[in-house]
């Protein structure tokens, strides 16, 4: 027997009230008698002042205390399992997630899961309403309250497995909000999941039906966490790890290749249930992608591979438009990292621009703005909504508000500013800097004719502080760099199946492409789209390789390339159905077996005993 | 007729019909138709004792008078009458219950008195609640009546019951006689030692009346309550049921049974009276019945 509602035992709390009736005096009216003489003697044990009494185990005690437990049970909802049909609302929950990929005894745990949906289905009456979701990194509705058979049979057959890691929690919350529509009473979730999926502590009144495919001990080594890096002498370090998820000590070879040839074998033996880091070291000049390959067969052959990209060649463009700033010259020169060019505000025109990611326009504003991320200094007009007016004394600097970490590592103590010019400030800038009369840096993200495009607005001229003299000046120009004309245009060079990858294109993207492991390629800009330049997000990460990102902006085109490698805990293959065992509240169900509540009889004992109180209370009377 | 205590011309007149009885021999201070330890003066002189107020002037002997300017009162073995003495309890307990017991112990004390009185018996009446008091030394003759009366009615009604002041009847050096304590005997204090007083320091033959009242006799309140005593003031804590109310009779049974038991033993008379009784139905029958009066 299991319950629905075990919180209800909270209400078993009244039972102390209870007691606490028979252990308190009563708050009792009052009565002059001539004397008492008599009445003490018959009530010797009542006479103490006491604000208690001596518990004495009377009729009507035991009865009141039965009706608490009895009406608490009750509240409890208990039930037992029997064979029986179910209710008229199913949710199918189908497990998608990597570890469904297992094959054992020759089938795919995802192959067997839909079989059963398929034998349930088939085996419901006509008129039972059923919803179908999909269980992975991101759960999903893949049909809602049909009746139709075919419907169901056809969503069923049109799932393969994927690669992410199971929302166990949300797909449940989901099934339940779904069951719940129809009436909780007549609702019935029914969990199809790999052994690995853990399923937490659940606490609802709809009843789930748990069943699960795949044996915790099926031998499975797994490989992820590959980090690849390039030495100058053309040799490759390789950090790896290899997970065990079996209930026996496993070996494999592990090989290590390079633009895909092999290059290294490494053999690794794992302990069951643990993992081994393991390092290596090949001779691979120019390579771009290294993959490690576990060469040995499992019964989960996902995560078998996996991949990391090394020597990613991405260098920002920059154009500085100023009339001789040494101390910018100076730190830009110092920041290899970038390719800086510089003219002369006389000399520059909207084409100059045309390719760069970043434009600095030191002291000079220019009547049109090119569709790049901007870094202005001291401008000496009003830009970009910023209406600027004479100068003013600064004093003491404040931090302001800084979501971008301009100021990162900037000892502000340390920069002191003479003269600074008045300045608005526009809606889409945020003053990361400021003193006590107006802001001195700005920073935000602003259209300028193209979506997403990054803007830092220094308000005083360098040359009238001391800021290019401190020690932070560099740290300060790295991280407006950094901010305003990053390196990569991708966010994270590895992600996990269903995550998403963030791609910044520059201003006059015309083409930006992604071309998938299976070869798909997926256009992010063209000729036609509205968007030119600023970030858009890639999310069809489900399959994992090598991913290749296209743009080509100007005349230029760039390739850059990430990897979506499986993600596996270690342990995670044989989580087992032990995780909802230990849930305690939720209702696990066999197959073939429904839950009876058992409140409605248990009510009438409640009321049985009720009354057996009153007519006790009544002949005591 | 007073009208306080609700005794009406006729139940008076049938009151002299009787008389107390007392059941051994006793020294009287007068004349009277009781068989008296001491002798009479229609037999030989006896011996002198003072003169108390009440007393047959005719029995003062003025010779000695004239010799020690004192007055002395002769006294003969032959029959003498006797001194009454009525206890009534004037605790706050008897101004309880429906009606007040104190009025039913009033009317018998009044009905005794005036018995006594008509029967040329000396009569004093003491009250006797958290002290012995207030006291009206003996008084003799029918023509006293209403006198004995007015101090029965004023009798107060206040303090605790405290029987075991009945010892200092002691003080009041009394003669031999008749003593009747009108009481509800609901009290823990030790009324024995005092009735034992009475009986063998004093030389009293006593008789016991507890009157109480229905609502003692038969509850019939129902339910939890706090019932706090009217003397004392404590409280006690009660849930009335068909259970606590038969325990109630036990003990009530119990107390009675004690009293009466006790008074036995120790040749004292005990009735107990209902606080709703007609005070005739009292006099003439219970009373009576039981040998207080006859």
């Amino acid at each position: 027997m299991n319950v629905f509602a075990p919180s209800a035992i909270a209400f078993a709390a009244v039972g102390l009230a209870v007691l606490a009736q028979y252990f308190l005096k009563l708050r009792r009216p009052r009565k002059t008698l001539p004397s008492t003489y008599l009445w003490a003697r018959a009530v010797v044990d009542t006479r103490a002042n006491t604000p208690w009494q001596r518990l004495r185990a009377e009729p009507l005690l035991l009865l009141q205390l039965l009706a608490v437990v009895v009406i608490v049970f009750a509240l409890m909802r208990p039930y037992v399992l029997r064979a029986g049909t179910i209710g008229s609302n199913v949710v199918l929950v189908l497990d998608a997630s990597l570890t469904t990929q297992t094959v054992e005894k020759g089938h795919s745990r995802f192959d067997l899961e839909v079989a059963k949906a398929h034998a349930i289905v088939d085996g419901m009456p006509p008129d039972k309403s059923v919803s179908v979701i999909r269980l992975d990194g991101r759960p999903r509705v893949l049909l809602a309250g049909s009746t139709d058979k075919g419907d169901v049979d056809a969503t069923l057959a049109g799932q393969k497995p994927g690669f992410e890691q199971p929302d166990t929690p949300a797909a449940l919350n989901l099934a339940l909000a779904l069951a719940s529509q129809g009436g909780a009473a007549k609702a019935l979730v029914i969990l199809l999941r790999s052994a690995a999926t853990p399923v937490p502590p659940h606490n609802t009144s709809v009843p789930i039906q748990d069943i699960v495919f795949g044996s915790p001990a099926s031998p499975n080594l797994g490989i992820d966490s590959l980090v690849a890096q390039s030495q100058p002498n053309g040799a490759i370090n390789a950090l790896y790890r290899v997970i065990n998820n079996g209930s026996v000590k496993l070996d494999s070879d592990v090989e290590l290749r390079a633009d895909g040839k092999l290059e290294a074998v490494d053999h690794i033996a794992v302990p069951a249930g643990s993992y081994v880091l393991h390092s290596t070291t090949f001779l691979a000049k120019g390579a771009s992608v290294i993959e490690a390959r576990l060469s040995g067969a499992d019964s989960l052959t996902a995560d078998n591979t996996t991949w990391s990209v090394v020597n990613q060649q991405s260098h920002s463009k920059i154009l500085v438009v100023t009339a001789g700033n040494v101390f910018l010259s100076s730190v830009l020169s110092a920041l290899s990292d970038f390719d800086v060019a510089t003219v002369d505000p006389q000399h520059y025109s909207p084409a100059l621009a045309s390719g760069s990611d970043l434009v600095i326009f030191d002291q000079v504003v220019p009547r049109i703005l090119p569709p790049a991320d901007l870094l202005l200094i001291d401008p000496p007009g009003d830009v970009l909504g910023i209406h600027t007016g004479g100068d003013r004394t600064a004093d003491a600097l404040e931090l302001g508000d800084d979501p971008n970490g301009l100021l990162r590592f900037v000892t502000l103590a340390d920069i002191h500013v003479f003269m600074a010019r008045v300045a608005s400030v526009p809606d889409w800038a945020h003053v990361a800097l400021r003193d006590r009369t107006g802001p001195l840096l700005l920073e935000g993200t602003t259209s300028n004719g193209a979506t997403g495009l990054r803007c830092a607005v220094i308000l005083f001229d360098l040359r009238q502080s001391d800021l290019p003299l401190a020690r932070d000046f560099p740290i300060l120009i790295s991280n407006l760099l950094s901010w305003l004309a990053p390196d990569s245009s991708i966010d994270q060079a590895t992600v996990h199946p269903g995550d998403f990858v963030h791609i910044t294109l520059p201003a006059d993207t015309s083409v930006a492409t992604v071309r998938a492991p299976d070869g798909t390629q997926l256009t992010l800009v063209s000729a036609a789209s509205d968007q030119q330049g600023g970030q858009v997000t890639f999310t069809n990460t489900d399959t994992p390789g090598v991913y290749t990102v296209t743009v080509v902006a100007g005349a230029v085109r760039r390739q850059e390339l990430f990897v979506v490698t499986p993600q596996i805990a270690p342990g995670s293959l044989s989580a087992s159905a032990s995780a909802i065992q230990s849930g305690g509240s939720a209702i696990v169900a066999k197959t073939g077996q429904v839950p009876v509540e058992l409140t409605g009889g248990i009510a009438m004992a409640a009321l049985l005993v009720l009354a057996a109180e009153w007519f006790v209370a009544m002949r005591l009377r | 007729m007073d009208q306080d205590l609700g005794l009406d011309p006729a139940l008076v007149q049938r009151l002299e019909r009787l008389a107390l009885v007392a059941r051994q021999r006793t020294a009287g201070a007068g004349a009277g138709p009781r068989r008296s330890l001491a002798s009479g003066s229609s037999v030989e002189f006896a011996d002198y004792r003072t003169y108390a107020e009440g007393d047959d002037f005719r029995r003062v002997d003025w010779n000695a008078f004239a010799r020690m300017d004192r007055l002395f009162l002769r006294v003969f073995e032959a029959e003498e009458n006797t001194t009454v003495t009525i206890f009534v309890d004037c605790s706050a307990s008897m101004a309880g219950g429906t009606p007040p017991k104190g009025r039913l112990a009033k009317q018998v004390a009044a009905c005794l008195a005036y018995v006594a009185l008509a029967n040329y018996d000396r009569i004093a009446i003491a009250g006797i609640g958290d002290r012995l008091g207030p006291y009206l030394p003996p008084r003799s003759g029918r023509a006293r009546a209403p006198e004995v009366w007015q101090f029965i009615t004023d009798l107060p009604q206040t303090g605790a019951t405290q029987l075991d002041r009945l010892a200092a009847f002691r003080g009041f050096k009394p003669a031999p006689g008749l003593a009747i304590v009108i009481s509800d005997m609901l009290t823990p204090s030790d009324w024995r030692a005092s009735m034992r007083t009475l009986h063998g320091e004093c030389r009293q033959q006593v008789s016991v009346l507890q009157v109480l009242s229905p609502d003692e006799l038969r509850p019939s309140i129902d339910g939890d309550w706090t019932l706090v005593d009217a003397e004392t003031g404590q409280e006690t804590d009660v849930s009335i049921n068909p259970g606590l109310l038969s325990r109630y009779h036990q003990a009530l049974v119990a107390h009675t049974t004690e009293v009466a038991s006790w008074c036995q033993q120790h040749g004292m008379a005990f009735a107990q009276l209902a606080s709703d009784s007609a005070i005739d139905e009292v006099v003439f029958r219970l009373l009576v019945r039981l040998g207080v009066a006859a």
